[in-house]
């Protein structure tokens, strides 16, 4: 946690889900290979996921990692 | 609730059987039969051996991922936190053995084991609980 604390990873995996055929949780969580809860923590913003799971999660929408995961720091 | 959460609560509930059966043995023998016997009470804490059964109570779901990274980092913060709990309590119980017996004294070998025990329940203890806190309210740092 070398960053501020201001900063935060934001990410658009709600609305993909149901964007992409109202996909549930654990549909997306089988695909990128972790539990539900891990998707739920991601979706709520209270795990920031190592950059291969980011990836794991981006192809599971068919979109690159950017489209997904966004960055903000307001420091 | 996930299988570790289950196995944190399982843990918790072992351990606080176990305390208050043997503070029950000790202070009871203690009272009838006076205070070296009363360390016969302490057999209790043997009851710690239930925890032993957590994967034949708690079985992996077959084809399911149970553990992944923020399992791992949950898990992980909440070892080192039971090793420090368990090393300070080592540290203090013997800084209090010290305190108690002074220089020249002695400490009755029977401590040594109860020290033992208390800092593996230490441990166990606050690794359950810190794990059930931290899945609670979510690890923030898969980038550590």
């Amino acid at each position: 946690m070398g960053e501020s604390d201001k900063s935060k990873l934001t990410n658009k995996v709600r609305r993909l889900r149901f964007d992409n055929g109202e996909m549930t949780q654990q549909q997306l969580a089988d695909r990128a290979g972790v539990t539900r809860q891990t998707i739920i923590a991601i979706e709520s913003g209270k795990y920031a996921p190592s950059l291969p799971l980011a990836f794991r999660i981006a192809k599971a929408f068919g979109l690159g990692v950017e489209d997904v995961f966004g960055y903000e720091n307001d420091a | 609730m996930n299988r570790w959460q289950k196995i944190a609560v399982f843990n918790i509930l072992v351990i606080f059987f176990t305390l208050s059966l043997t503070a029950g043995a000790v202070t009871a023998i203690g009272i009838t039969k006076g205070f070296p016997k009363a360390y016969a009470g302490t057999a209790f804490l043997g009851l710690c051996g239930l925890l032993g059964f957590q994967p034949f109570l708690f079985r992996k779901d077959k084809g399911k991922v149970s553990f992944d990274e923020r399992d791992l980092v949950i898990s992980r913060k909440s070892v080192i936190l039971g090793f420090t709990v368990s090393y300070l309590f080592f540290v203090f119980a013997c800084m209090g053995c010290w305190w108690y017996a002074r220089a020249d004294g002695m400490i009755d070998v029977k401590v040594l084991p109860v020290i033992l025990f208390g800092g593996y329940i230490m441990s166990e203890l606050f690794r359950s609980a810190s794990l059930l806190i931290m899945y609670g309210r979510g690890a923030k740092d898969g980038r550590e």
